[in-house]
């Protein structure tokens, strides 16, 4: 039943590697228009452990994006399969009840 | 669409934040009494004090149902997050990225997509510093309670009024349009409003853009749709949608 789940998440994987080695660097919607109306240098850089999807000490851009990527999916892949860790309560009152 | 630090005011960022707090606490009531109802009252019924105790050490989150339902948002949420890191180019010069806001309300149901959408903004955030955080609240509001819970109604209506496979489409195309389409708007108005640039010149140039990129999303959309739907990854069924 989470087989195709878990090929969910592997294919987000896979695609962070293509995003990693062929996504645009050109600025989005929202940045370009902020440069052509001049408001852009409002902007206040702010300071992340992986900023702009890079990892410090990995030189090759692609691949720091990959890696950074990577980390990014798992913490939030993590984050959601974390709170149905109460698998094997749900699995006592089964057996308990014989439910379903 | 990602608003950076510094491109609004206090007041804009906090009253932004409020509504998107109102927002995700109701879609996180929502999504928490769908979950735990499943299991846990058919459990009372058999097994009066255990089966409370039970629930209670569980946080209500018990049936297989939810777990699925977790997994499912898990798989999804990681897919978007991908998927908005690729940057496809728009004209010379642009690029833009898919939102993803109607994909996670049509798969997990609009509360917990909206949650998902939101997931998803905060590790952006804190992580790769792609949006402020102190306008977090800002880009919650755009992307996940425009963008994702309101289109969702886009979606729904549409669908409502055409009941078919065509109608399922066509309503698919018009909300992901309009996700994209009523962020950026709703980003233009937050700009305005903070003084930080008027909304005569803001509005049109974000909708001419983000009109480019909303036609994108909407085929986008429908291929990723019918990609999931293709490894069974189905629309949530009415538990969580209603």
């Amino acid at each position: 039943m989470n087989k195709k789940f878990i090929g969910v998440f592997l294919l987000a994987l896979i695609l962070a590697v293509v995003a990693g080695l062929f996504a645009s660097s050109k600025p989005d919607g929202l940045e370009k228009v902020a440069q052509s109306m001049r408001f852009e240098s409002k902007a206040v850089p702010s300071t992340a452990p992986f900023t702009d999807y890079l990892v410090k000490g990995i030189t090759n851009p692609s691949a720091s994006t990959v890696v950074a990527g990577i980390v990014g999916i798992l913490l939030i892949f993590f984050t959601f399969k974390s709170i149905s860790r109460s698998r094997h309560i749900g699995e006592l009152i089964k057996n308990l009840f014989k439910i379903e | 669409m990602h608003i950076p630090n510094g491109f609004l005011d206090p007041k804009t960022s906090a009253g932004a934040a409020f509504a998107a707090a109102g927002v995700l606490g109701y879609c996180l009531s929502k999504v928490r009494q769908a979950l735990s109802h499943a299991v846990p009252e058919a459990a009372l019924v058999t097994a009066g004090n255990i089966a409370t105790n039970i629930t209670k050490r569980s946080k209500k989150i018990v049936s297989s149902m939810a777990e699925n339902h977790l997994m499912k948002m898990a798989a999804v949420a990681s897919l978007i997050f991908s998927a908005q890191m690729f940057n496809f180019p728009i004209d010379n010069g642009t690029s833009g990225h898919i939102l993803g806001g109607i994909v996670a309300a049509i798969i997990l149901g609009p509360f917990s997509g909206t949650l998902a959408i939101s997931a998803i903004l905060f590790y952006q955030s804190f992580f790769f510093a792609d949006g402020g955080l102190t306008v977090l609240g800002a880009n919650i509001f755009n992307m996940a309670v425009i963008g994702t819970f309101a289109s969702y109604y886009i979606y729904y209506a549409i669908n409502r009024l055409i009941k078919s496979k065509v109608g399922y489409f066509i309503g698919v195309f018009i909300a992901s349009f309009f996700s994209v389409l009523l962020a950026s708007v709703f980003c233009a108005l937050e700009l305005s409003i903070s003084g930080t640039i008027p909304l005569s010149k803001v509005l049109p140039a974000m909708a001419s853009i983000h009109a480019r990129i909303g036609l994108a999303e909407a085929f986008l959309t429908i291929l990723v749709l019918e990609f999931l739907s293709s490894i069974n990854i189905e629309r949530e069924g009415k538990v969580i949608n209603e």
